[in-house]
């Protein structure tokens, strides 16, 4: 009887979910090993995208700028649930973090025993520390085919047009009226970088640091605090580099994905916090004045 | 890729132009920009970019054409350059406004080309000058390479159209809407104009009214590559990987399409009776132009999107990884003489 009441519980629903996501994983391996990844990547994103994208600019105002704005609203609400999951994460993870610090005081001489500490506080919660990276890795392979789908569009070289013919879909006959794409917009050709070069960087640069920082919850850990500090900059440096050196048609994507993501990213923080204020009233008021809970400290913390 | 009296004229990747020994096994005669003459990192840099004669051309997609003492390689760079075949040094260059992708047509001294810049070009190679009075301004890119006869010249346009223009004057004679985008170059042969479109079609024009004399049904993919006509047939590939032969009068297929593996953007070279084609998988095929019985020959290793040149019975063609190939393509098994730069 005693060693049954040692033995670890397991939870039959995290089981299920631990079980189809290692069987979607090991069918896709088994999928790609038999039918080839490059095939699987050509015909699973960068087709589709691209005809897609083709699709739109044939049909709608013959205007990449339209196209491409379609497809970022278009893909950014399918990916929208990702989005919510990812900033209902990060905020209980920064709602955890004065009891994490707590913890960190009490077992700071005792490594293994944190760590075990810290995860039963993350299990009791129902949070997954990585579970914010992983939408974000999800997304990683599609702004990939974006950026191989764009470049294939606004070819301006026989090597990305051959790209462009090869993937485009024999069905789809408007591509005879469309190619080459007009890639004229404002002041810039769309194939090439901002000539200016600092109007499209600074523009990218600033709106994905404005991204970055609605996204980035606060934290009571020095050291994570200090780290989402660096990331908030330099991911916004980066692009703003990438910016000089990529087409500018990729550039107005960012721009673009950046501004959908700042609206999107207002919408669920109005969405969450009306939510959260609606099971705030449900608690009984003992509970919601408990110390431990530091859910409303966080939220006025991160309002300021 | 152009090869004469046992030199290979190639540009390779970075834009560097090589004249290679063909009877030394490759071996380098020149290169430009030539080593020797790097006069380092700051004194390139301290310079404007047309002071820089020992700067490397930007993307060459076109092949390089001889001339008398000159070899012609047009740039992505926007410009067109004119090298001294014995040595490789710089001659001259001529700008056009944007990109120059197609190689140059040579007819009796003059040098026609397009340009991403919507216009035509004729350049007096002895002064170096415009013969015309203004380029002729098409409304979109000319990728391909015109096609030059005594009193006219053909290009190809992405406006969908193929203009004839006057020679001596580049004044517009006729012109012909084939319904889609022409990427690749006009093939004239037997008073007919061959060219192909991204609406997978080639289509026969007539050279002296631009009347349309037949399409194809719709192909696989689309139709880059320069046809190729003898014998009262053409031969073309397309992008799907598949390889055709029709009849020059009607358009009436000589066997059926053959499929090789990988796309076929270049046009083929004759290799005796065999028709020799490269595909981006780099697969070299021969393909008997009588009966299309098809035979792999040589796996290179990288994409081969430009025309073989063929010397006798050996086939040069270049790949995109950098790499110029010798073949001999009537020996048994492996049909390498040797590869430039050699493999390690």
């Amino acid at each position: 009887m005693q060693a049954t009441a040692n033995r670890p519980r397991v939870d039959p629903k995290a089981l299920r979910k631990s079980l189809i996501t290692w069987g979607a994983v090991a069918a896709l391996v088994i999928i790609g090993s038999q039918i080839g990844w490059d095939t699987i990547w050509r015909e699973g994103f960068i087709r589709p995208m691209l005809n897609a994208l083709l699709f739109l600019y044939a049909n709608v105002g013959r205007s990449f700028i339209v196209a491409i704005t379609i497809f970022t609203v278009v893909l950014r609400l399918i990916t929208s649930p990702l989005q919510i999951k990812q900033t209902r994460s990060s905020k209980r993870m920064s709602e955890l973090q004065p009891r994490v610090a707590e913890l960190q005081k009490r077992y700071g001489g005792n490594k293994e025993r944190l760590v075990q500490e810290q995860q039963k506080l993350y299990r009791e919660a129902g949070v997954n520390p990585l579970g914010g990276c992983l939408p974000t890795l999800i997304q990683f392979p599609i702004w990939i085919g974006l950026y191989r789908s764009i470049n294939s569009i606004l070819a301006d070289t026989p090597l990305e047009l051959m790209d462009l013919g090869k993937d485009v879909y024999a069905g789809f006959s408007a591509i005879k009226d469309i190619v080459p794409l007009q890639s004229r917009f404002l002041w810039l050709n769309l194939a090439k970088p901002d000539p200016t070069p600092f109007v499209l960087p600074v523009l990218v640069a600033g709106s994905m640091w404005l991204q970055q920082k609605m996204m980035t919850q606060p934290s009571a850990d020095a050291q994570q605090a200090s780290m989402n500090q660096t990331m908030q900059l330099m991911m916004p440096l980066m692009f703003g580099y990438f910016t000089t050196q990529f087409s500018s048609g990729l550039a107005l994507y960012f721009l673009i994905s950046n501004i959908v993501g700042i609206v999107m990213q207002w919408g669920i923080e109005r969405l969450e916090s009306d939510t959260s204020a609606a099971a705030l009233e449900k608690v009984p008021a003992k509970s919601r004045g408990k110390p431990e809970n530091g859910s409303k400290r966080q939220r006025s913390k991160a309002k300021r | 890729m152009t090869a004469q009296e046992g030199v290979v004229y190639a540009a390779m990747a970075m834009g560097q132009i090589v004249a290679l020994d063909d009877s030394q096994g490759g071996a380098e005669l020149w290169v430009y920009p030539q080593q020797s003459a790097a006069p380092g990192f700051g004194c390139a840099i301290l310079r404007a970019p047309e002071e820089n004669s020992d700067r490397a051309l930007d993307a060459v997609y076109g092949i390089p054409v001889l001339s008398d003492g000159l070899l012609l390689v047009t740039s992505y760079d926007s410009r067109l350059y004119a090298f001294d075949r014995e040595t490789g040094e710089r001659v001259w260059d001529f700008s056009a406004q944007e990109a120059i992708i197609g190689s140059v047509t040579l007819h009796q001294g003059i040098a026609y080309f397009g340009s991403s810049d919507h216009s035509v070009y004729a350049i007096d190679l002895q002064s170096q000058r415009l013969v015309w009075a203004e380029p002729f301004a098409t409304e979109n890119w000319v990728w391909g390479s015109p096609a030059v006869d005594d009193a006219k010249v053909y290009v190809g346009s992405m406006d969908h159209n193929v203009y004839a223009l006057d020679r001596a004057t580049g004044e517009l004679i006729w012109k012909t809407d084939i319904g889609a985008s022409i990427v690749g170059s006009v093939t004239l042969a037997d008073g007919v104009l061959f060219v192909g479109g991204v609406d997978r079609r080639l289509h026969a024009l007539s050279k002296d009214t631009g009347e349309e004399l037949w399409m194809t049904e719709q192909l696989g993919g689309w139709v880059w590559g320069e046809a190729l006509v003898r014998d009262g047939h053409v031969y073309f590939g397309s992008l799907d990987g598949r390889v055709h032969a029709l009849s020059v009068s009607d358009g009436t297929a000589r066997w059926d399409s053959v499929a090789l593996d990988g796309a076929v953007r270049a046009g083929p070279a004759l290799f005796g009776t065999d028709l020799v084609f490269g595909t981006d998988a780099g697969k070299v095929y021969l393909v008997h132009s009588e009966t299309g019985d098809t035979v792999l020959r040589f796996e290179a290793d990288g994409a081969v999107l430009s025309t073989p040149a063929v010397v006798g019975n050996t086939v040069y063609l270049g790949t995109t990884n950098g790499r110029v190939y010798a073949l001999d393509l009537s020996r048994r098994g492996d049909p390498q003489l040797w590869v430039y730069p050699p493999k390690k």
